[in-house]
């Protein structure tokens, strides 16, 4: 499932998909995050609200009861993004990534429904929150 | 701590995103972090929150969360610019 990022205006700013669904094994990998448009990101939490509705299409509408993905490991501002919203680090693939003319290892992140529930969800809605008492 | 203290764990953590970023911010106390004049989007805005708790926690000697109830009633958002986040950090030390 692919989608794009529209702000209330109509604009795109990005996109999002959800991957190998496996509804026997109810998981799935959320990817191809991007905001291409970051000047029309700007000021909004729109990666947030982005990621908030696709994780409410996997665990409420789909009814999965995991998501999981790789991250390259230099991409600190991803990884940290990743683990505030509340995604556990589960293992690393060794130069598994060649990006910018080097390799990179790959760190495999994963939450868990329950994870979702009682830390991701409530510091999405805060940061949605904040944004909307400026 | 002092509201000044505050503000230096502010502004270190925007220049440690700097250096993550193609294009650099202008750093200073009044840059608007968050509403229609920000110059960092919400995945910049994390990692701020993540490094500013971080050093508060330790410089303060307990946890500090930027994002929890007390965060979200401000009647202005914490995030607006470093001189508000660093009012709002020196509040949570009292």
């Amino acid at each position: 499932m692919n989608f794009v990022i529209e702000r209330r205006d109509g604009r795109s700013i990005g996109m999002l998909s959800l991957a190998a669904i496996d509804r026997t094994n109810r998981h799935a990998e959320p990817g191809r995050f991007l905001i291409g448009d970051e000047e029309g990101a700007r000021g909004i939490p729109a990666a947030v609200e982005a990621m908030k509705l696709l994780y409410e299409l996997a665990f409420d509408e789909l009814r999965l009861v995991r998501l999981y993905g790789t991250i390259a490991a230099d991409n600190r501002r991803m990884v940290t993004w990743q683990r505030y919203l509340g995604m556990r680090e589960e293992g690393r693939m060794r130069r598994h990534y060649f990006i910018d003319g080097r390799f990179q290892d790959a760190l495999i992140f994963a939450l868990l429904e329950e994870e979702y529930r009682t830390e991701t969800l409530p510091r999405m809605k805060a940061l949605i929150g904040m944004a909307g008492a400026t | 701590m002092t509201k000044d203290d505050a503000l230096q764990i502010v502004l270190r953590a925007l220049e440690r995103l700097n250096e993550e970023l193609d294009e650099p911010v202008d750093v200073g106390p009044r840059t608007p972090l968050f509403g229609a004049d920000a110059v960092i989007d919400s995945l910049s805005l994390v990692s701020v929150i993540v490094d500013v708790e971080a050093e508060a926690s330790e410089a303060l000697g307990k946890p500090v969360s930027l994002t929890d109830d007390r965060a979200i009633n401000q009647p202005t958002s914490p995030f607006t610019d470093p001189e508000t986040l660093a009012g709002y950090i020196t509040s949570l030390a009292a």
